[in-house]
């Protein structure tokens, strides 16, 4: 037996809330002081190691106040060449597994996850699945044996590596598909060897890429009422499926929600927050919302309403610079933000989250580079008396026109969703004109659309969603949105040529935010190529 | 009418309606309740058909009701079993098999009416007996299985459980559930009486019990109890019984009437008897509540023993071994906060024979969490609470695998040791009785240590100050000394000075050696008086004591004083009794103590005063008191006047000349005497000085 299936086993349902859940209920002043805690363990589990020497420049803080004061403000290239090259004798504690980023900066950043780190977080992933099913505070539908349909990044991005290390260390899941035929296999295999055994075995919860849920709605949506039975599809178990599906759908197409009907529905990504509607109705349940990175994983949490996230104490010391201090920094590049804790943020004001790592790991006072809104100081809801946000964008990720208002991805893909425009997928960036900003959007219709005015169509609705916007429009004397439409497929003709070139899973696709000028070109050029 | 037949089915439907009714009273929510009303109502249900089957008047009517029980006999062993999941909240394990059971329900329901499960019934001895078919044999063994699995689960969260009022409540639903299943083995033999009803009734009983009561009660008091009070019953009553057998067979042949003989030999046997009864009843508790006696035994020694002891180690020591005792634990130990750094130390262990000390740091999870919340902390728990989900991971490997219970000892708020106890040695669980006693140790210990912590640190600083002191006249001896041997050469110096003068006095020289000499007699009676004071500090006064005539040795000194006396003007007046005791004293030192207090009298004392010197003998010791009418010492003074270089300033603030050594060394050797010494005054009025000196040879 798994080490956490005996938890499951031994303790009561109560317990087990408390066990995983429970820091929805600490009050602020344990959740500081615990954190606190961990901090000065990790000072003291990091201060001998000469990558730790090096970020505190020898400094071995006695105090939270004092470490805060010391340790810089770090970014991943403080760590080099130690983590690229990973260098385990510079870390204070052996790591259990490595992990690194999508790249899409440029290069991975790889992590380093000690088995204590990995431990916390198996503790945590169970908690997004149990919140992710509960329909009330306490209840707990998930346990061991449970049938888990994944559709996410394999190792050694940091989604694999933890669930590898839950499903082979702590609790014992029977993955869909198989993690040792899973990684075999390049995503888009996986993804439908994943769907095609969830047919036969039904699945009791699924954690999935919010696209990749929608992506499998939207194709059973499309198929023909009447769907063809391929010979792999003559099982028992797949016809009654099947059968069962066609009665709940009616005359409409066959859903998702119709074949299965999962405990929890995991979603992962930073374009949950934009498929959240579509994967309800696909799946016929709301999607549950964690956030996290490979440099901390997973850091903040949906309570049971899904509504906002509370941050778990025992993942990383947390910091929060505020939007003023980000200002100052801009204006004079040698300036050091001041940062604040989680019990002194305020209500409505956006942070840039730092995080020191705890249990050994090397990240110390590190930029985390995402924007964090601060939603509510507690959730009266679900009574938790911890501050409540929503993941805003990553800095890298936002377009600022003239300073007047800052435009993230979700934003701009709500003005295009909702100004009903049939899209199949778009890339946006801040360019020029002259000395003057304004926002490209680069759009490609589904096949057989067209709609006229579009710059017009999307600059209206921007002005409805942004209040700062509808000002640039008189400041600047300049309408702030082009639209370029892009020939029918030239996303998909991007996504082959890059599936070619053998990119990895991050890179198939141009980023929805401020993609390079040579994507941009490359995008382009084929669409000029279609249209001939 | 065949009562014994008929009867059972009605007390057991009576008795479920009734506690239906009642623990309808307690409107409880949530699945277990709702599980066992269902329960209680098929019971009920079951009961009152089995009555109308019973009571029928052919064996066709007999079957028709019969065919209406095996639905609600299947029901009864799911609803067992669904209650089970419900109490012991079991995060939907097991709901696969629960599903299955209610299909089977449905099924068995809808095939009732045919011959599936009886298809007729016969007639017995004891009444009408179903003849079963396949279809019934599946029901039985599909509702044993559930009731089995049911007894399973509550056996399991009974062993998993340290809550002792769920472990008792699991104990009853155990058992309760037990016993119908027990009932039921005869059902399927239609030639043997059927006994499931009894099992059913015993069940409603004990089940209600368990959830309406469970709080209150105690099954393992509840047996020992009955055991207990049926052994002295079956004893002092069998005696008794013996007696009046005896007694009637002796006058079984008289003529006199057995009552007449009896009543009153029972009245002299109830007497007679009382303390036998009293010696097995105590006999019976003593070991039917053993565990109880050891505990309170054990709690009443530590309470004892803790209080008396002022040493920490051993009072660690102490406390572990008896909190071993009473509790029956493997491994304990007992951590206190270090007073250099800022950490939890063991200062004692038992069972931990060769593994690394324990330390906490102050600043950990697991001390943070401890120093803010009250009672015991079970090692099970560190996996539940989130506070402590960032444990230390050091400390938790230390503790990992043997601690079973860390018991915070709070004192007036502040977290002054910890107890971290291991399993016990039997292996099994704490009960709340542990708790309770545990809490109450810990209450009072955590005080107790915080005293002997005190303690300890006073005793390390008074050790520091007396370090001090030692340094101090250790200094002041070689001071002293090394002044001695140059004053011993002026004063030699000064004499052949004087003796050089001669007649060829010239009077400016004379003046000037004069003053030579008044400056370094001074300057040797403070070095002598130092050097005094230096040996009696450090022990290195020659001091030989012995019996000695007082009268004696008081007349020495004041003819010592009395010209000083005579010189000042002062009148010196003496009431000591004639003759005075011999007593246990150095001479020397005795003169001195009796010099010290006249000089310091003759010193505060004005012109044409009178000071008085008293003794007063009583039965152990000697009281003797220098008193004048000087000066007098002021109130907040009194108590300073003993110390060292201390100087009473005057009225007008001024000091009188003099180191200030005479009654430091006079209160010395005093105390050295074994006697005391003390002062009264009243500022303006004078001062009275008192000493005793012992007149048994004394210790020194």
């Amino acid at each position: 037996m798994l080490r956490e299936d005996e938890f499951f086993h031994n303790l009561s349902e109560d317990k087990l809330w408390q066990r995983y859940c429970g820091f929805l209920d600490l009050p602020m002043l344990e959740f500081i002081r615990t954190q606190k805690s961990l901090l000065m363990e990790e000072i003291s589990l990091v201060g001998s190691s000469p990558l730790g020497q090096k970020i505190m420049g020898g400094a071995k803080p006695e105090s939270v106040e004092e470490f805060r004061r010391l340790a810089p403000l770090t970014t991943y290239h403080d760590y080099e060449p130690y983590l690229s090259n990973r260098q385990e004798d510079a870390l204070a504690e052996k790591p259990f597994a490595w992990s690194h980023t999508s790249g899409r900066g440029g290069n991975f950043k790889w992590i380093p996850y000690t088995q204590r780190a990995l431990d916390v977080a198996s503790r945590r992933l169970l908690a997004i699945l149990i919140l992710a099913g509960a329909r009330r505070k306490g209840e707990v539908v998930i346990r061991p044996g449970d049938r888990l349909l994944l559709a996410l990044a394999p190792r050694p991005y940091i989604s694999g590596t933890a669930l590898h290390y839950l499903a082979t260390y702590c609790f014992s899941f029977r993955i869909i598909p198989p993690l040792e035929v899973s990684e075999q296999l390049d995503f888009q295999g996986r993804v439908a060897l994943g769907f095609k055994t969830a047919l036969k075995t039904g699945v009791d919860e699924v954690s999935s890429i919010a696209s990749v849920l929608v992506k499998v709605g939207e194709q059973m949506s499309g198929q023909a009422r009447t769907m063809k039975l391929s010979r792999s599809m003559l099982h028992p178990a797949i016809l009654l499926r099947l059968a069962r599906a066609k009665l709940r759908a009616g005359s409409g197409p066959i859903l998702p929600k119709h074949l299965w009907q999962p405990k929890a529905l995991m979603t992962g990504g930073t374009d949950t927050a934009i498929y959240k509607e579509q994967t309800a109705y696909y799946w016929g349940k709301e999607p549950y919302e964690a956030y996290g990175a490979t440099e901390a994983f997973p850091m903040a949490l949906q309570a049971w309403n899904k509504k906002w996230m509370t941050f778990v104490p025992d993942i990383a010391f947390l910091e929060f610079i505020p939007e003023e201090e980000r200002q100052k920094e801009k204006q004079n590049k040698g300036y050091q933000p001041a940062t604040v804790l989680l019990n002194e943020v305020e209500t409505g004001k956006n942070y840039e989250l730092v995080v020191t790592h705890f249990y050994g790991m090397p990240l110390l006072r590190y930029r985390m580079r995402d924007l964090l809104t601060v939603a509510a100081l507690e959730d009266p809801d679900t009574g938790v008396k911890l501050p409540q946000f929503q993941f805003k964008a990553r800095v890298d990720d936002v377009i600022d026109l003239a300073g007047l208002t800052q435009l993230d991805e979700k934003t701009v893909w709500r003005a295009i969703a909702e100004s009903g425009v049939k899209y199949e997928d778009w890339t946006a960036r801040k360019e020029y004109d002259h000395d003057k900003t304004y926002l490209h959007l680069y759009l490609e219709m589904k096949k057989g659309q067209q709609q006229d005015n579009l710059d017009h169509v999307i600059d209206n609705k921007l002005q409805e969603l942004d209040a700062d916007y509808r000002e640039i429009g008189s400041w600047l004397n300049l309408q702030p949105v082009k639209v370029t439409v892009l020939s029918s497929g030239t996303f998909g003709s991007y996504y082959q040529e890059k599936q070619k070139e053998g990119a990895d899973l991050a890179h198939l696709k141009p980023p929805h935010m401020n993609a390079s000028d040579a994507m941009i070109q490359r995008l382009l050029s084929f669409s000029l190529q279609l249209s001939k | 009418m065949n009562l014994p037949y008929l009867l059972p089915p009605l007390v057991a439907a009576a008795i479920g309606a009734a506690l239906l009714f009642v623990t309808s009273l307690k409107r409880t929510r949530g699945a277990a309740y709702r599980t066992f009303a269902l329960l209680l109502f098929c019971t009920i249900l079951w009961a009152l058909l089995i009555f109308a089957m019973r009571s029928s008047p052919d064996v066709e009517r007999a079957l028709w009701w019969e065919r209406w029980l095996t639905p609600i006999g299947f029901a009864i062993g799911l609803f067992y079993y669904h209650f089970s999941l419900a109490v012991t909240r079991r995060p939907g394990g097991q709901s696969r098999l629960l599903i299955a059971g209610y299909i089977a329900l449905v099924g068995v329901a809808v095939f009732t009416r045919t011959d599936l499960f009886v298809d007729r019934m016969e007639l017995q001895s004891y009444g009408y007996a179903p003849m079963l078919n396949p279809g019934m044999y599946f029901v039985i063994a599909f509702s044993y299985l559930l009731s089995l699995v049911a007894v399973y689960n509550l056996v399991r969260a009974y062993r998993s459980s340290t809550d002792y009022e769920e472990r008792n409540r699991l104990l009853y639903l155990t058992i309760a559930m037990i016993l119908p299943l027990a009932g039921g083995v005869f059902e399927v033999l239609p030639t043997v009486y059927p006994t499931a009803i009894f099992g059913n009734i015993a069940f409603c009983a004990l089940a209600s019990v368990a959830v309406l009561r469970y709080h209150l009660f105690d099954i393992n008091v509840v047996i020992r109890k009955t055991v207990a009070y049926g052994l002295t019953s079956v004893v002092v009553g069998g005696m008794y019984g013996a007696v009046i057998f005896l007694f009637g067979r002796v006058l079984e042949q008289s003529t006199v009437s057995p009552w007449v003989v009896q009543l009153p030999l029972l009245i002299v046997l109830g007497f007679l008897l009382q303390p036998i009864w009293q010696r097995v009843q105590d006999l019976v508790d003593t070991r039917f509540y053993r565990n109880h006696y050891d505990r309170l035994q054990a709690l009443e020694d530590l309470s004892g023993l803790t209080a008396t002891i002022v040493d920490t180690e051993e009072l660690a020591s102490t406390l572990l071994q008896r909190v071993r005792r009473a509790l029956g634990t493997s491994k304990a130990c007992l951590l206190m906060p270090s007073v250099e750094s800022d950490v939890f130390n063991q200062v004692s262990a038992v069972g931990l024979d060769g593994t690394e000390p324990i330390t906490l740091h102050r600043r950990s999870p697991l001390v943070v969490w401890l120093a803010h919340h009250e009672g015991a902390l079970s090692w099970k728990d560190m996996d539940v609470i989130p506070e402590l989900a960032g444990v230390w991971g050091q400390e938790r490997e230390l503790l990992e695998g043997w601690v079973d219970f860390i018991v915070p000892l709070r004192s007036r708020g502040n977290l002054t040791g910890i107890l971290i106890l291991g399993h016990k040695l039997s292996e099994r669980v704490y009960y709340r009785e542990d708790f309770r006693m545990l809490q109450v140790i810990s209450s009072q210990l955590a005080v107790n240590l915080e005293n002997a912590t005190l303690y300890a640190m006073e005793k390390a600083r008074v050790a520091q100050l007396e370090k001090l002191e030692d340094a101090r006249s250790g200094l002041l001896l070689t001071v002293a000394h090394e002044l001695k041997t140059p004053i011993t050469a002026i004063k030699a110096a000064i004499s052949l000075l004087e003796e050089e003068e001669g007649e060829h006095r010239q009077r400016n020289r004379v003046r000037l050696i004069q003053s030579i000499r008044r400056g370094a007699d001074a300057l040797d009676k403070l070095s002598t008086e130092s050097l005094d004071l230096a040996r009696l500090k450090t022990a290195s006064m020659d001091f030989n004591p012995g019996p000695r005539d007082l009268r004696q040795l008081v007349e020495e000194a004041v003819s010592v004083i009395a010209p000083a006396f005579k010189g000042s003007e002062q009148r010196f007046a003496r009431e000591v009794p004639s003759p005075l005791p011999e007593a246990y004293v150095d001479g020397d030192r005795f003169k001195q103590i009796l010099l010290n207090l006249l000089r310091n009298a003759n010193k505060y004392t004005p012109r044409g005063g009178v000071i008085t010197l008293r003794a007063t003998l009583n039965s152990s010791n000697i009281l003797f008191e220098v008193s004048d009418n000087g000066i007098g010492i002021p109130q907040q003074e009194q108590a300073l006047v003993f110390q060292p270089f201390h100087r009473v300033r005057s009225k007008s603030g001024t000091e009188t000349a003099g180191a200030g050594l005479g009654l430091a060394i006079a209160k010395s050797l005093v105390d050295l005497h074994g006697g005391k010494i003390w002062v009264r005054s009243q500022e303006g009025a004078g001062s009275s000085f008192f000493f005793t000196i012992p007149l048994e040879r004394g210790e020194r």
